[in-house]
């Protein structure tokens, strides 16, 4: 008999209160990430250029708005690349890793679920931080279009979570003190173009940003940010898209997954 | 001639803040030592024995220049560990723990190599005194001083601890749980390595523990310290006979299940001895421990056999132990552990 | 060789080392650097019209280049302060007569090598998105100087934080916020003339603005704010102060461990 899944969440989700009582700072981080990344880019585009050539380039009607929708996503999406990556290297830092293998059942279902209830707020978190922001330049209808790209952020976490335990993999094989793939999350937010058209990267980036989810859930967002009100049939169209990457990345995932773990218990690095 | 360390009264208190529900936070005073005092002479392996948490690692840290004290004093070869801390650092080889304070991506010999460049050693001296080190703690042996120390095990780890600490070749070993966690095999190899090295009349070696067998094996001298406090010091002959007043019987037998319960107080009533444990062990037997006095042990012995034969309890041995210094070590801290 | 040369000669050959066996760390560093940082060059030149590009990309480059000084300070001198103490070295190499100043210091090497080696990643993008004229300097003097003088600070601020990690615990946000601000608000981005007054006010306390302020006087001319004499002065002073502080703040918190024991605190 083994473990059911919902005693691992109820496992990860203590665990995560344990840690942000004990490290507060973590909440405080989450909401002013999203601000602090389009503070910066704001402030550099308004002291170099100005706002106005922004809304050309981007075709959108509300560029604040939109930096911060889009440093929500970067930040969600970070968060949850994080939480689920690095969190097996974590556990070897810590030791714990070998505990969390001894739980009776597959290490795939403990590495996607124990860290689930951490990305499930974190992300929210990223994305909730600028409902304020939201609220004050288009009321409540700004309010409507971010929870639409909270649901998208939700939608594109079932992919990303597949390819957070690729990454997982790797670095339990690779025996380095960081996490080795974490230039894999810049990469992807580069090639989603979250901040600029995907017109002015080179083509093969262009054909890369296809495989990651953020790429759609960005499309999905300046969607949501162009019109006023957003198109459900294109928004469809995204939502299957993030599904067939879910199925991708996930069945890869497993496979990469049980092939490191047959490595790590090989070579006894855990 | 000065003696090769010197504690004199050693007092040292930590401040720790406990938290109290989301905010707040009080402050609370540890009395780590209160007033230590030791000494050990040239070319002896002396033993500083204690519970966790007794204030064994504290000393060590005073006597190593790494703590201050907040009052008393310490000498190690004559010199100050406060105003002379330099000197004292060149006289001293030192292991705090045996599985911290080496880079993981480095070999063995190229950690050693780091820590001797830092001590000023270089050129053929340098890579001679890693040889011989190597050799003397049998890492060369075992094939492991050109691994990676991230695949080192345990008995690698102490072992390349302490030729460390031999490296720029010391007069003074101070070794804090040295043998910790480490297999009886390599726990012997340094045992033994600490005694020739003493033995041979050039190195004086203080070492903290808490394995009794250990301290008995090797050390010259012992003292016992419990919250804080020096309670015993001598020999370990000297030691056991604090605990001549005591003989423990052991007795080894095969109990019905339905008899366990209340064992333990009727073996009180019928013996009148109060220092009475069971301890269950393999094939379902039951050893039967009590601390009689001497002269006691044949009436106590005699009473119980009739007792145990009246129940039809089978006896499997009967065996009366000298005191040995785990006893006194027992005795004198009330137990011995404080679960730190 | 005196023994300190032979200590000095030790902490260069570990991190070199370290550097070496960590090399899959060492090129994620870059890799994760340089396109965290395309993401936001991109992002910021859409607010240029593209005719101004090749105006404005000197400054930012030389403005990303500078951050990056103060970056990797800030995480490989600071930030691996609580490696260094969990770990036990505090007590090794002071049981050694080594302070652990230097051995931390060493780090900028290791902090240096990725900046150099990110930089000239990025400036070949910016020469990719612009032009070659890009990489153009019209002083390398200048530049050089202010790049030692900025270096000299930001390693006395990775000291400081090193320090401040034995006694308190740093929220590692703090840090990532303070090295945004400093982007910005520290003149590093932007030459002091064209920030807005208010900010301008704040850049001029903070101490980085100033050899950032020589270096674009070197790269493209930019006449420093203060001039550029009393630009040199001024830097010079508070780089020297900076470092003196730092070395005064160490042997301070040097004394508090060994009266207190080494707690690892550090980053959180």
């Amino acid at each position: 008999m083994g473990v059911k899944s919902t005693d691992i969440l109820r496992a990860g989700f203590f665990g995560m209160i344990a840690w942000l009582k004990n490290n507060r700072w973590l909440l405080f981080s989450m909401i002013i990430w999203p601000y602090l990344t389009a503070f910066l880019l704001i402030a550099l585009g308004m002291i170099y250029g100005s706002f106005e050539t922004y809304k050309e380039r981007l075709n959108i009607a509300n560029p604040i708005l939109y930096i911060l929708a889009g440093s929500g996503i970067v930040m969600s999406s970070l968060f949850i690349i994080d939480t689920v990556a690095t969190n097996a290297l974590y556990h070897r830092w810590l030791g714990t890793l070998p505990y969390l293998m001894l739980t009776p059942t597959k290490m795939y279902k403990v590495l996607v679920l124990e860290p689930l209830p951490g990305a499930l707020l974190s992300s929210t978190m990223g994305i909730l931080a600028v409902l304020p922001g939201a609220v004050y330049f288009e009321g409540l209808l700004g309010a409507g279009k971010l929870l639409i790209v909270l649901l998208l952020v939700y939608m594109g976490m079932l992919p990303l979570i597949g390819l957070s335990i690729i990454v997982a993999s790797i670095t339990l094989v690779l025996r380095e003190e960081s996490n080795v793939a974490a230039f894999l999350t810049p990469l992807i937010l580069l090639v989603s173009s979250v901040f600029y058209p995907i017109d002015v990267l080179p083509k093969v980036l262009q054909y890369m940003s296809r495989i990651f989810p953020t790429s759609y859930i960005v499309e999905a967002t300046r969607m949501v940010a162009t019109y006023s009100i957003p198109e459900f049939r294109a928004l469809f169209i995204v939502a299957y898209a993030l599904l067939a990457l879910t199925l991708f990345y996930n069945g890869v995932a497993s496979i990469a997954l049980s092939g490191s773990e047959k490595m790590v218990k090989k070579s006894g690095v855990i | 001639m000065a003696p090769a360390i010197e504690a004199k009264n050693l007092v040292k208190n930590y401040v720790t803040w406990e938290r109290k529900g989301f905010i707040k936070r009080t402050r609370k005073i540890v009395q780590a030592l209160r007033g230590v005092s030791f000494t050990v002479e040239k070319g002896e392996v002396f033993g500083l024995l204690g519970p966790n948490g007794a204030g064994k690692t504290t000393t060590v840290k005073i006597i190593t220049t790494l703590l201050l004290p907040d009052d008393g004093e310490a000498r190690v070869l004559g010199y100050d560990v406060v105003s002379e801390a330099e000197k004292v650092r060149e006289v001293i080889g030192v292991t705090l723990s045996v599985e911290k304070g080496f880079f993981w991506k480095l070999t063995g010999r190229e950690n050693l190599k780091y820590f001797g460049m830092l001590r000023g050693l270089k050129g053929s001296y340098l890579n001679e005194r890693i040889e011989y080190v190597l050799g003397l703690v049998g890492l060369k042996e075992l094939g492991a001083a050109d691994k990676l120390y991230e695949e080192y095990s345990l008995g690698m780890k102490a072992r390349l601890a302490l030729a460390r600490a031999l490296l720029h070749d010391p007069p003074v070993l101070i070794l804090d749980e040295p043998t910790i966690g480490l297999d009886p095999a390599s726990a012997r190899t340094i045992r033994e390595l600490l005694v020739k090295l003493a033995r041979s009349g050039d190195k004086t070696v203080l070492i903290t523990t808490h394995n009794m067998f250990e301290a008995e094996l090797i050390c010259d001298h012992v003292a016992i310290i419990d919250k804080g406090k020096i309670i015993a010091y001598g020999t370990v002959e000297e030691l056991k006979r604090k605990a001549a007043d005591r003989v423990s019987l052991e007795l080894i037998v095969s109990i019905p299940k339905n008899m366990l319960n209340g064992l333990e107080e009727k073996i009180v009533a019928l013996t009148g001895l109060r220092e009475v444990a069971l301890e269950a062990i393999e094939s379902g037997r039951t050893r039967i421990r009590i601390v009689a006095r001497p002269g006691e042990e044949e009436y106590v012995i005699e009473k119980m056999l009739e007792w145990l034969y009246s129940n039809n309890m089978k006896v499997h041995q009967v065996r009366i132990k000298e005191p040995s210094l785990e006893d006194v070590f027992i005795i004198l801290t009330k137990g011995g552990s404080r679960g730190g | 060789m005196t023994k300190n040369a032979t200590r000095i000669h030790a902490i260069v050959w570990l991190h070199l080392l370290r550097l070496w066996r960590y090399k899959f760390s060492f090129l994620n560093n870059i890799l994760t650097i340089i396109l965290w940082l395309t993401i936001f060059v991109l992002g910021a030149l859409m607010f240029i019209p593209k005719e101004q590009w090749s105006l404005m990309a000197p400054i930012a480059l030389w403005g990303i280049i500078m951050w990056q000084f103060l970056s990797t300070s800030v995480w490989y001198i600071g930030g691996w302060t609580w490696f260094f103490v969990s770990q036990g070295f505090v007590e090794e190499h002071l049981l050694t007569n080594t302070s652990p100043a230097p051995v931390l210091v060493g780090r900028a090497l290791v902090g240096l090598t990725i900046t150099v080696s990110s930089s000239l990643l990025v400036a070949l993008v910016f020469t990719g998105l612009t032009g070659p004229e890009v990489l153009l300097v019209d002083n390398i003097l200048y530049v050089a100087l202010g790049l030692v003088l900025l270096c000299t600070m930001t390693i006395s601020y990775g000291l400081y934080l090193a320090a401040l990690s034995f006694r308190i615990g740093i929220p590692g946000t703090l840090l990532d916020i303070a090295n945004f601000v400093s982007f910005i608000l520290g003149g590093l981005a932007v030459p002091l003339s064209k920030l807005p007054p208010q900010l301008r006010s704040i850049a001029l306390i903070i101490p980085y603005a100033h050899p950032a302020e020589i270096v674009r006087y070197g790269v493209r001319g930019l006449e420093p704010y203060l001039g550029l004499e009393t630009e040199i002065l001024v830097s010079t002073i508070v780089a020297l102060a900076m470092a003196t502080i730092a070395y005064l703040l160490f042997k301070y918190i040097l004394r508090h461990v060994r009266r207190y024991g080494v707690r690892a605190i550090g980053r959180m």
